[in-house]
């Protein structure tokens, strides 16, 4: 069976990895929706039968009745997170891309900043939200929301980076001499090789990536308290608004997950030459 | 530069003289200037005349510097000591031509995201763009057509390389180092991956494409049968650092076919080939 | 010729030159941090080395309690996530059925920024209830005179930090957990077959031993991203360890005390990551890591 082939019928080549799939389309979608009403349901009625106190433990139905009650105060505060993450997102994968090529392109920069590189990447780095928004606040008082942009595009950007980087690295011996063969200059290498092969690796470092960028601006909210997402998250601690906090969480959720799955559309599509999967090569 | 010229005008050394492709002395040492690894001598004064239109393979064990040997040849690696020449010009001078060089790979190098014409149009809109050939586009583009039924991939131009079996993507690498035309071909035993039964075939094709278009080949293998059903002269090196040992001149008659290999004389060079081996 | 006596000398030295980039860029970085810090010629923008110790001596006592408690979390965090993932993974492979009916919530899960859970798990601790399962003495008490035993008390214990912490560092290890186990090459499929072993032989003998170097990956990158949860629920659960400390620092404007405890964390967590990595390695067979 052809690639192709195994892609139309949706169907995995063997040995694939990732999670495997062997059924039918139809069957898939069917006991997908399944489990999520089979939860919805289970929670349900744990919550009904065991009479919880929906203050504290919220059935389905209540948290849906919370939803529509902070809807209006969400909707307000969205953009603002949105914009921020966003931003941040594009910000950090236009540089991530551009600073990945200038360094393959220039192997003993690259060599000399990998360790450097490695270390920012395997640090916690969500630890400088406050130092960020203290440097932030430090320029312009008024203007602490900018902080929240920092810390998306401070998040996001190096994983991305070393996404693009193993990308554009991730060229075969043989495929190297070919180039070296025809005398194929750097940008040649780029153009005719390189930003193919890292496709896929990129594509991977955008889905996280903006999973990061969203981390890095909720946090900076939860810090900073400006006006947001994760500002009102963070005030539903004190208020013990547990319903409240769980319909915060759907709608980030599905935003989110929204973008990751266009992202992998978009993927597919482009990548006709190789499986693509939802959650990256983890 | 005109090839018929090249050997009257400029002789001064009766070896380059008739011959296309030489080798004079040539060494080859791995990680010599890095510290952290071993120095590895993968070749030792090597010196071989391979002349215009003459078919030679190179046989040895695995590991004795082949593909060393023809990467060198193909401007890819660096010779440590001597040089190699081309048309009596240094592989790795400025006034090199590529476009006189083709090199087929071990492995197929069909890029996964292009069709089987557009891999084959690579080389091409490389090495224009670099001005080292000249000629419009559209003249490339029938000479692909026109290669894609000489090695049978018909039906198939607008195939993507994972569609295609392990044989037909060896076929579209050989057309890849055929659309330039340049007067020599590199090959790295191009068809050591597959099956005896596309092999005998490949073996076959290549045959009647080196007999139209009058290359000349440096064939690498470590079939001793298909090195002397293929050449003319078949070259033996000897284990790491790689030496010539031997050469065996191969006078089977021409054409051949796959009758040949069932003749006394076809078992009797072979037989002698496996002798040399043995000695090694 | 290396002899059995040398060959450990050899192995030290490898071991020293695979640290040179490390130490160079550590070198680099202090290198930097002083220039900086001098053109900026400002304790307000920019803490000098100096600023920064003496911030650090200035709350040692403090630092040192919280950072006991952090790293108390840390590690609940780390275990009970890289449990879970192993557990929940194994199951989740096994049954196909449940593969698919979990999977949006496992996307769901993967996509959500995980921040915004932490405010749900803290409030589910606030009313049920910290699970303390023991509590022990910390350094701090040995270290600091001042320190008293009930000060430096630390409790190993279930709580919205850790369960968060855990919930963050749980994803790498339980998708790579699938993946592994269900990336087993078909020729040992066929040979389990044909040797009529069980599903829980085929787990055993085959399928876990699979998708072990999975698994040692993304233990690596739970190591991070457990550090990351229980930081990032002590940003917002207000007054404990050393995240808390960090919010203090920039509320009070004491930029050379921020800057330290910043450089602790940092240097705390490539520790633990260098341990972590380090025992995988001892524990499991070679090429696992
Ligand atoms: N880039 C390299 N660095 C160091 N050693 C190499 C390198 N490439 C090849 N070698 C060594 O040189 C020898 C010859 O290699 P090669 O020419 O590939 O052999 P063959 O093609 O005959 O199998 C081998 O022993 C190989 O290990
Ligand atoms: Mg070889």
């Amino acid at each position: 069976m052809t690639a192709r082939d195994s892609r139309t019928l949706g169907s995995r080549v063997p040995g694939g990895g990732r999670i495997s799939i062997e059924n039918s389309r139809l069957t898939r979608w069917a006991l997908s929706g399944l489990g999520v009403i089979l939860l919805l349901v289970f929670w349900q009625a744990v919550a009904t039968l065991l009479g919880l106190d929906p203050q504290y433990f919220p059935s389905p139905i209540d948290v849906m009745d919370a939803l529509q009650r902070t809807w209006p105060t969400l909707t307000d505060a969205l953009p603002h997170t949105l914009a921020a993450a966003v931003v941040g997102y594009l910000i950090a994968l236009v540089l991530s891309i551009f600073t990945a090529m200038v360094l393959v392109a220039n192997e003993r920069l690259l060599n000399a900043l990998m360790p450097f590189i490695i270390g920012v990447n395997t640090v916690p780095r969500i630890a400088l939200t406050p130092l960020v928004i203290y440097w932030v606040g430090f320029i312009s008082l008024s203007a602490t929301f900018l902080a929240n942009y920092v810390m998306a595009v401070w998040v996001a950007f190096f994983p991305m980076l070393i996404a693009a980087l193993d990308g554009f690295k991730n060229i075969d011996e043989a495929t190297e001499n070919m180039l070296a063969m025809y005398g194929a200059t750097t940008w040649q290498e780029f153009k005719f090789v390189r930003l193919r092969k890292g496709l896929p690796f990129i594509f991977d470092g955008m889905k996280s990536g903006f999973i990061l960028a969203m981390i890095g601006t909720v946090v900076g909210e939860f810090v900073s308290g400006t006006f947001g997402i994760g500002s009102m998250a963070s005030s539903v601690i004190g208020q013990i608004a547990i319903g409240r906090a769980i319909a915060i969480v759907l709608v980030l959720g599905f935003i989110s997950s929204g973008v990751v799955f266009l992202i992998y559309q978009i993927e597919s599509q482009l990548i006709f030459w190789q499986e693509s999967s939802i959650m990256g090569e983890e | 530069m005109s090839n018929q010229t090249t050997g009257s005008s400029q002789g001064t050394n009766a070896a380059s003289r008739e011959s296309l492709i030489s080798f004079n002395s040539v060494d080859k040492i791995y990680g010599r200037d890095s510290a952290a690894e071993e120095s590895v001598a993968a070749l030792e004064d090597v010196n071989l005349d391979i002349e215009r239109g003459e078919f030679v393979s190179v046989v040895g064990p695995s590991g004795c510097g082949k593909s060393t040997l023809l990467h060198m040849a193909a401007g890819i690696l660096e010779s440590t000591n001597g040089t190699v020449e081309i048309n009596g010009i240094a592989v790795q001078s400025d006034e090199h031509q590529r476009n006189e060089v083709g090199l087929v790979f071990q492995h197929p190098v069909a890029l996964e995201w292009r069709t089987v014409r557009k891999n084959l149009l690579l080389p091409v809109q490389i090495l224009k763009e670099n001005g080292e050939i000249e000629g419009d586009m559209d003249h490339y583009r029938e000479r692909a057509d026109d290669l894609i039924s000489l090695v049978g991939l018909e039906g198939f131009e607008s195939s993507y390389p994972n569609e295609l079996s392990g044989g037909m993507q060896q076929r579209v690498t050989l057309t890849q180092a055929l659309i330039y035309n340049p007067s020599v071909l590199l090959m790295d035993e191009p068809f050591g991956s597959l099956d005896a039964m596309t092999k005998g075939e490949l073996n076959l094709e290549l045959l009647r494409i080196w007999n139209e278009t009058e290359k000349t080949i440096l064939f690498i293998t470590h079939d001793l049968d298909e090195a002397v059903f293929l050449s003319d002269r078949v070259v033996v090196l000897s284990p790491r650092p790689g030496q010539i040992v031997d050469e065996i001149e191969i006078d089977l008659e021409r054409p051949r076919s796959e009758d040949t290999r069932g003749t006394e004389r076809f078992v009797e060079l072979a037989t002698e080939l496996r002798q040399h081996f043995k000695r090694l | 010729m290396a002899t059995a006596s040398n060959r450990p000398f050899a192995k030290a030295r490898q071991w020293i030159r695979r640290q040179i980039p490390t130490v160079l860029a550590g070198a680099l970085f202090v290198v930097a941090w002083a220039v900086i810090a001098r053109l900026i010629n400002n304790n307000r923008i920019f803490a000098s080395i100096s600023y920064t110790i003496s911030g650090v001596m200035e709350h040692s006592t403090d630092i040192s309690i919280k950072l006991t408690e952090t790293f108390t979390s840390v590690i609940v965090a780390f275990v009970l996530a890289v449990l879970l993932g192993i557990g929940l993974g194994l199951i989740v492979a096994e049954i196909s059925t449940i593969r698919q009916m979990a999977l949006p919530v496992v996307i769901f899960a993967y996509a959500v920024p995980h921040p915004i859970l932490a405010p749900m798990f803290i409030i589910w601790f606030i009313i049920g209830g910290d699970i303390t399962i023991f509590t022990f003495t910390g350094p701090s008490a040995y270290l600091f005179d001042s320190v008293t035993a009930a000060q430096a008390e630390t409790a190993i214990a279930i709580n919205g930090v850790t369960t968060f912490g855990a919930w963050v560092g749980f994803f790498p290890v339980f998708i790579s957990t699938i993946t592994g186990m269900n990336s087993l090459e078909e020729r040992f499929e066929h040979f389990g077959t044909l040797l009529g072993a069980s599903r829980w032989q085929m787990v055993k003998h085959f399928r876990f031993w699979r998708a072990l170097p999975n698994i040692t990956s993304s233990i690596k990158a739970t190591v991070q991203l457990s550090i990351v949860g229980v930081i990032v629920a002590e940003f917002i659960a207000s007054s404990s360890g050393i995240g808390y400390e960090i919010v203090l620092a920039w509320k009070t404007n004491a930029l050379g005390y921020m800057f330290g405890v910043i450089l602790i964390i940092m240097i705390g967590a490539y520790l633990f990551y260098q341990i972590v990595v380090w025992t995988l390695k001892v524990l499991t067979p070679p090429g696992s890591v």
